[in-house]
């Protein structure tokens, strides 16, 4: 009978495949960064950038690696976020990004060199969670308005490249651009100032306003639904 | 001697997948790097069993089981996706657009080799 398989004889073949993925994700944050300071976004480098953190999170995963599971996981929730909001990320969160697969190389070239792989830097994993519970409630509470004020039809299985209401589009991205904005200020003046710890209580704060209007928000759907319903059904039924 | 197909965009990953079947003696693979690679191999050759990854370049995973549900000799096909979104939303579209099985990366290889097994002996075993 044949043995089970131990999936740390791949160990070699990991190091290879990392080292690809992450040239690959350098290039693809060089792209997110370049068109961020023209104020433009990249929703191809970052679907790109997405699925490079998803594959390399999978594969260290399965050889046990688990600081790069950490560093990727974080990072990956942060850049599908920016994937959700037509590829808007801003230049403070490419740093963090930037800062992130750094990181993970660090432990790769470990790995390589038969060491210890260090922990996860916890700091950069505290600001990559800070910069996301800042925006998501932002997100969530203007996609709630949205669906409201402009709704269009959406069918679950099948989000991906939904052909939905331009002027839905055009609002969402410039929320976001707002969003990412706050987000970027805080985290560039915290550079500037060189106390990058201090991004991390600021949008902690900034994320319970922003929850705090979500929630808000949330307690007004039902009177903003009724309010519009007539309008509503009217147009959802005729986008259907 | 069933023969699968293996879909993943990561080669080791697919290398991973074989060796942790490897104890399942009898069995024969072949890989796809894409959905769409998928796609092509599955019109030409006939397998007993796919095991697919969601997050592909080209064509998806979800939108694979969609293309393989949709044909009529392709519609028994035990479909067994692998994969490392573990978010309830991601399981419940890949299981309405008819995807036998579902499983989360990291895995054991003890695991997935008994979902295939699983899979390979049919419903009634």
């Amino acid at each position: 009978m044949t043995e089970p398989v131990d999936l740390r004889e791949f160990l070699a073949g990991f190091l290879a495949e990392a080292d690809e993925i992450l040239r690959g994700a350098h290039a693809c944050l060089l792209a997110i960064e370049a068109s961020a300071r023209k104020g433009a976004s990249s929703p191809r480098a970052v679907r790109d950038l997405y699925r490079a953190l998803h594959t390399l999170k999978g594969l260290a995963g399965m050889v046990g690696v688990e600081p790069i599971v950490d560093l990727a996981h974080a990072m990956e929730t942060v850049v599908r976020l920016a994937d959700r909001q037509a590829g808007l990320l801003s230049t403070a969160a490419v740093d963090l990004c930037l800062q992130g697969l750094q990181a993970i190389e660090d432990r790769v070239r470990q790995l390589a060199a038969d060491k210890t792989v260090s922990a996860a830097p916890a700091a950069l994993l505290a600001a990559l969670a800070a910069w996301l519970l800042f925006a998501l409630p932002c997100n969530l509470a203007a996609g709630n308005i949205l669906s409201l004020t402009m709704p269009y039809h959406i069918n679950p299985g099948r989000i991906a490249g939904q052909p939905g209401s331009q002027s839905s589009r055009l609002t969402a991205m410039l929320i976001q651009a707002g969003t990412l904005a706050v987000g970027a200020a805080v985290e560039s003046l915290c550079w500037s100032l060189e106390k990058q710890w201090l991004a991390v209580p600021i949008l902690l704060v900034l994320a319970v306003a922003a929850f705090l209007v979500w929630k808000r928000v949330l307690g007004n759907v039902d009177a903003m639904a009724l309010e519009r319903r007539d309008e509503l059904i009217a147009t959802l039924m005729k986008v259907q | 001697m069933p023969h699968l197909l293996i879909v993943d965009d990561s080669k080791l990953m697919r290398d991973m997948i074989a060796a942790c079947l490897r104890p399942c003696e009898g069995l024969t693979f072949e890989h796809a790097a894409s959905g769409l690679e998928a796609i092509e191999r599955l019109s030409l050759q006939r397998f007993d069993l796919i095991v697919l990854d969601l997050n592909m370049p080209d064509i998806g995973g979800v939108e694979v089981v969609e293309f393989i549900r949709g044909q009529d000799k392709l519609r028994a096909l035990p479909i067994l996706i692998v994969t490392t979104r573990g978010d309830e939303t991601s399981r419940a579209a890949v299981l309405a657009a008819g995807a036998s099985r579902y499983m989360t990366k990291p895995f054991q290889p003890d695991q997935i080799l008994a979902e295939v097994r699983g899979l390979l002996a049919g419903p009634g075993a």
